[in-house]
C-alpha cells in the first residue's frame, strides 16, 4: 500500500457481564465522540470468564443497537456460522441492511472457536478444516443468494435448490463482508476469495507481516490486487503518557472483569495501544504503512467509559495530525 | 370457561411482498387505533404466492419494529422450530425481552409447516409426527434454560449438558409462550403441558368447540385447569354490512397479493365478513367457548382504512357485548 487512508476507528463491545442499558451507553459514547464504527459479538457463554454470567444475542443487540443509535456504522465481529444455516444469516442481514437504509451494516462471519459454548449446548463442533470448509460454503451460499436470481448449490454441507431470494440488499453487489482469523492458509485463502475486510487481533509484528504475505500470495493466485482487501486490526488500549501505568490499568481491567486470562494474556497486554497520544500514533502508523484503515478497540464490560473518551479525543486527533 | 375475559385485539401482518416501511406503517396504525399486540410470520420464502417475492426476516423485522412502535406488545407468529436451535432462540427472546424492559414480548413456536421453503434451502423437513416430537424437545430445552440454573437433557433431538443461561427473561417466568395448530393429539397436548396461550386459525364454530374440548382433556390430563390456558384465533377480515361484497373484497385483495385461489380458500371462508354487528356477534360466540385473543390477518398491501373501520365499529360493539 502506498497512500495512506484516513484510519476508521470503532469498538467492539462484549456483551457478557453486562445489560444492554450499558451497551447502549457505550454505543451512544462512541457516536458522540466521533467514532466511525462500532460491533458486537456472537456468543452464548462468556469467554474467558465463569460461564454462569449473562451474555445477549449478537443479532437482536445489533439491531437495537442500531434501531438508537443513528449513525455509526455497525455489524456483528463475527457471527459464529455454526450457530446459523446460511439462508438464515443472510435473510437476518438483508432484513438489517433494509431496515437501516443501505447505509449502515458491515457482515462479518467466522467459523466458531468458544469450544464451551458448542460443548453446553449440542452444537456440532468439527475439528476446524471442516468448520472452516463449512464457512467457505456458506460464504458462497450468502454470496450467490445477496447477488443471483436463483441459487443451485450441491455442497457438502448446505444444498440449495433453485432458490430465489428477496429482498437483495441494499448495499450493492452485497453487504461489505469481512472475515476474521489467522490462519495464514485457509482463512487468508477466504479473505482472497471472498472478503473485502480483514481483521485480525493484534499480533507481533513479524506476525502480522507474515499473514499479510500469505494473504498476498492467495491475492496472487487468483489475480486480484491485495490492496482491495481492506486491513482491520482489533487493540485493547489504555492512554497514559507512562506506558507502565498504561499496561497497569489494562491487566487491573482484565482482574476487574474476572477473566480467566488465556495463555498468552501477557503478550496481548503487550501488543495493546498503550502510552501517550503520541506513542499510539507511532504503534498505528507502523500498521498504517501495511495498508491497515481500519482500528478496533476493544471493550469488556465493565466498559472503560473514560478511557474511551480519552482515546478519542486526545489519540484521534493525534493520529489525524500525522496525516492518517 | 365462567368469568369473562376482556378480549385483546392484534395484527398478524405477513412479511412478504412488502418493505419494512411498510409494516412499520400498518403496526403505527394498529397502535394508534388502540388494539393490544402485533405479530408478525416466520418464513423464508413468501407463503401462498410467487416465491420469487421479497420476504423480510421475522425476529429482525420484530426487534426493528418494536423501537417506533413504542407500546403495543409483539412476536413472532410462529417462530418456526426448525430454523433456529432452541439456545438461539431462548437467547434471542431474553435478549428482546430485556430491550423492552420485560414489557412487550411474546413468543410463539411452531414445527414448521410450509415446506418449499425448507426444499429450496437445504433445510430438513421429516415428515410432521417427527416435527411435532422436535417440538416438544424444543420447549423443554426453552423453558428448562429460562427458569434453571444450569440445565442437562439428552433428548432424541438436542443435547444440553450442564449449560448455565443467563440472563433470564425478565417477564417471570418467562414471556407468554404460545404454541399454533389443530393437531388434537401432539399439539394440542404441547399447549397442554407446556404453553400459556394457544393460537388456531379461524374454525367452524363446532369444530372449534370440539379442538376446545380436546385442550380442556388434555389439560386435564396434566392436572392443568383450561382457564389457565389463554385462546388465540387468527383470521381474515372485511366489514361491510354487504356480506357478498365483503367476501368478495376478501378475493379481490388475495388476487392482488397474487394468492393461490385453492390455497387461502379455506381463509377467505372463515374471514369475519359482514357488519360490524354481525362479526361483533360471530366473535362474541366463540369467545363464550374462551377465545380472549383475537388476531386479524394482514397482507399487503396493507389497507390501513380496513383495520381503522374494524377497530372503531367492530370492537367497540365486542366491547358493549361485554368482552
Amino acid at each position: 500500500m502506498s497512500a495512506q487512508r484516513r484510519i476508521e476507528f470503532g469498538v467492539q463491545t462484549n456483551l457478557h457481564y453486562t445489560t444492554y442499558a450499558e451497551v447502549l451507553e457505550t454505543w451512544q459514547t462512541v457516536e458522540r465522540e466521533g467514532l466511525d464504527h462500532a460491533w458486537t459479538y456472537d456468543h452464548f457463554l462468556p469467554c474467558f470468564r465463569d460461564p454462569a454470567g449473562p451474555t445477549l444475542e449478537g443479532w437482536t443487540t445489533l439491531t437495537a443497537l442500531m434501531m438508537t443509535v443513528p449513525r455509526i456504522r455497525a455489524g456483528v465481529l463475527v457471527p459464529c456460522n455454526m450457530f446459523r444455516h446460511p439462508v438464515l444469516s443472510a435473510k437476518i442481514a438483508t432484513t438489517l441492511d433494509q431496515i437501516t437504509g443501505g447505509e449502515r451494516l458491515e457482515m462479518a462471519i467466522g467459523a466458531g472457536w468458544w469450544e464451551p459454548e458448542f460443548r453446553a449446548y449440542g452444537f456440532p463442533y468439527p475439528p476446524l478444516p471442516e468448520r472452516l470448509d463449512m464457512m467457505d460454503e456458506a460464504i458462497r451460499v450468502m454470496q450467490s443468494l445477496w447477488t443471483q436470481e436463483r441459487t443451485t448449490i450441491e455442497g457438502k454441507y448446505y444444498t440449495i435448490t433453485d432458490a430465489p431470494f428477496a429482498p437483495k440488499p441494499v448495499q450493492k453487489p452485497h453487504l461489505p463482508l469481512w472475515i476474521g482469523g489467522m490462519g495464514p492458509k485457509r482463512t487468508m485463502r477466504a479473505v482472497a476469495r471472498y472478503a473485502d475486510g480483514w481483521n485480525v487481533w493484534t499480533q507481533p509484528r513479524e506476525g502480522y507481516e507474515m499473514l499479510l504475505g500469505a494473504l498476498e500470495k492467495q491475492c496472487e493466485e487468483i489475480g486480484r490486487d491485495p490492496a482491495t482487501v481492506r486491513r482491520s486490526v482489533a487493540f485493547r488500549f489504555a492512554v497514559d503518557k507512562d506506558p507502565k501505568t498504561a499496561q497497569a490499568r489494562l491487566f487491573k481491567e482484565a482482574e476487574d472483569a474476572d477473566q480467566e486470562l488465556p495463555e498468552g494474556f501477557e503478550e496481548l497486554i503487550n501488543l495493546a495501544l498503550t502510552g501517550s497520544p503520541d506513542d499510539i500514533t507511532e504503534q498505528l502508523s507502523w500498521y498504517t504503512e501495511r495498508g491497515v484503515d481500519h482500528v478496533i478497540l476493544l471493550l469488556d464490560a465493565p466498559f472503560p467509559q473514560d478511557e474511551l473518551t480519552r482515546f478519542a479525543r486526545e489519540v484521534i486527533p493525534a493520529v489525524r495530525a500525522a496525516g492518517m | 370457561m365462567s368469568g369473562r375475559r376482556r378480549i385483546e385485539f392484534g395484527i398478524m401482518t405477513n412479511l412478504h411482498y412488502t418493505t419494512y416501511e411498510e409494516v412499520r406503517a400498518i403496526w403505527q396504525t394498529a397502535e394508534q387505533e388502540g388494539l393490544d399486540h402485533a405479530w408478525a410470520p416466520d418464513h423464508l420464502l413468501p407463503a401462498f404466492s410467487d416465491l420469487g417475492g421479497a420476504t423480510l426476516e421475522a425476529w429482525t423485522t420484530l426487534t426493528g419494529l418494536v423501537h417506533e412502535v413504542p407500546r403495543i406488545r409483539a412476536g413472532v407468529l410462529v417462530s418456526c422450530n426448525p430454523f433456529r436451535h432452541p439456545a438461539l432462540l431462548a437467547k434471542q427472546a431474553v435478549t428482546l425481552d430485556e430491550i423492552t424492559e420485560g414489557k412487550r414480548l411474546e413468543v410463539a413456536i411452531g414445527a414448521g409447516w410450509l415446506e418449499v421453503e425448507f426444499r429450496a434451502y437445504g433445510i430438513p423437513f421429516p415428515p410432521l409426527p417427527e416435527r411435532l416430537e422436535t417440538m416438544h424437545e424444543a420447549l423443554q430445552v426453552l423453558r428448562s434454560l429460562w427458569t434453571q440454573d444450569r440445565t442437562t437433557i439428552r433428548s432424541e433431538h438436542y443435547t444440553i449438558i450442564d449449560a448455565p443461561f443467563a440472563p433470564k427473561p425478565v417477564q417471570k417466568p418467562y414471556p407468554p409462550l404460545w404454541i399454533g395448530g389443530k393437531g388434537k393429539n401432539l399439539t394440542l397436548s404441547a399447549v397442554a403441558r407446556y404453553a400459556d396461550g394457544w393460537n388456531v386459525l379461524r374454525q367452524p364454530h363446532e369444530e372449534y368447540a370440539t379442538l376446545v374440548e380436546a385442550l380442556e382433556r388434555h389439560c386435564e390430563e396434566a392436572g392443568r385447569d383450561p382457564a389457565t390456558v389463554r385462546r388465540s384465533v387468527a383470521m381474515r377480515f372485511e366489514v361491510d354490512r354487504n356480506v357478498a361484497a365483503a367476501r368478495a373484497r376478501l378475493w379481490r385483495e388475495a388476487e392482488e397479493a397474487g394468492q393461490e385461489p385453492a390455497e387461502v380458500e379455506e381463509l377467505i371462508d372463515m374471514a369475519l365478513a359482514g357488519s360490524a354487528e354481525e362479526i361483533a356477534e360471530q366473535i362474541v360466540s366463540d369467545a363464550e367457548l374462551g377465545m380472549d385473543h383475537v388476531i386479524l390477518l394482514m397482507d399487503p398491501p396493507f389497507r390501513h382504512e380496513k383495520l381503522t373501520r374494524f377497530a372503531r365499529e367492530v370492537i367497540p360493539a365486542v366491547r358493549a357485548a361485554g368482552f
